[in-house]
């Protein structure tokens, strides 16, 4: 039971934060799930970022059906995956109660405002993907120039980035072992 | 749309949408973009909301959406349709990840998947961070606050972005005097 409730407080605390959708949220998610509570070591957060790209869904929801079924089953995974997901519609409600209509001015101020923190949480969602792969070896830090190279140059990678993530993978699962 | 359709409209996208965050909001866009029965502006409206709160895109545009057709039955309906296929996919994919994590195979397949998510934030970063500081020099204010507080004193990343929206109402009341 305690353990249910460590879930959803932890996933509700990401899901206050995580403006601007997407990777801005990592830094909330490592910071809850590796240095909080220590429910994954790097290399695991590494391997959830990983799961979420190759899965459909934003990484926010994967992380914590993945987190909640390794920590609790799945009540966890259930409790987990609710928290993510009720605190931003109560938000909502909140919001819309508050204001009828939402001024389009106002809005844009406070989304102008927001931008260069989520350009910043943008940038250190980079440090847990960089030092890994540099820390797995030569190999994967090749693979990641290349992929660099191969989105700047061929359309068809930049438009279907998963399908580059699911060759890289076979690539990985063929050269490590 | 009826409770059913809302339900399986973005049941639809989800299950098909890999990453979240805006590609989910596109693909909802090109969905009711034939629809008679709801206008671009009150569309827009709730795009303008679901960026303007915390938590997943996936989350708060399929709420609103629900709402604006079906009330509070739509809403959920919407919701479930939306966070149901990540939830199953990952729930389904858990067991099987924790039970082999330790085998090369999978651990080669994440390595893989990790190096080209790296190339894939990486091109990603580059390109927010270079708009977001080229439309104004202030922005790089907040844009560093954020990073030193997260990435090198280690600070919550809630806190953090606390700091740094205060600081972005400082300079707000001082520009209006």
């Amino acid at each position: 039971m305690k353990v249910l409730l460590e879930l959803a407080f932890s996933f509700a605390q990401i899901a206050v934060g995580a403006f601007g959708g997407g990777l801005s949220t990592l830094p909330l998610i490592e910071y809850q799930l590796v240095k909080a509570t220590g429910w994954l070591t790097s290399s695991q957060f590494g391997q959830v970022l990983a799961l979420s790209q190759v899965t459909p869904g934003p990484i926010a929801i994967n992380a914590a059906t993945f987190v909640g079924f390794q920590q609790a089953g799945i009540p966890g995974s259930i409790v987990s995956t609710l928290s993510i997901v009720i605190v931003p519609v109560l938000i909502l409600c909140a919001v819309s109660c508050v204001l009828k209509k939402l001024e389009a001015e106002k809005s844009r101020k406070f989304k102008d405002m927001l931008r260069p923190i989520v350009a910043g949480l943008l940038t250190l969602s980079l440090v847990s993907p960089l030092t890994v792969t540099v820390k797995n070896g030569v190999m994967t830090m090749a693979m990641l120039v290349i992929g660099i190279l191969l989105m700047r140059t061929c359309k068809f990678f930049k438009n279907y980035p998963p399908l580059l993530l699911v060759i890289y993978g076979i690539i990985g699962a063929v050269i490590f072992s | 749309m009826t409770i059913f359709q809302l339900f399986f409209f973005f049941f639809r996208i989800s299950a098909v949408t890999f990453g979240g965050g805006i590609v989910i909001l596109g693909m909802v866009k090109l969905g009711i973009a034939d629809r008679k029965d709801i206008s671009d502006a009150e569309f827009s409206d709730m795009l303008s909301l679901a960026a303007s709160v915390p938590g997943p895109l996936a989350v708060s545009i399929s709420w609103l959406l629900g709402r604006y057709y079906r009330g509070l039955k739509g809403s959920m309906a919407a919701v479930a349709g939306a966070v149901l296929p990540p939830f199953l996919i990952i729930l389904i994919l858990s067991p099987i990840i924790l039970k082999y994590s330790g085998t090369p195979e999978v651990q080669g397949f994440f390595k893989g998947v990790l190096a080209g998510t790296g190339a894939i934030i990486t091109m990603v970063v580059f390109d927010n961070v270079r708009s977001t500081l080229s439309c104004g020099w202030w922005n790089i204010v907040p844009f560093v606050i954020v990073i030193a507080l997260i990435g090198v004193f280690g600070i919550n990343p809630l806190l953090s972005m606390l700091a740094a929206f205060l600081v972005q109402l400082i300079r707000e009341r001082l520009a209006l005097r």
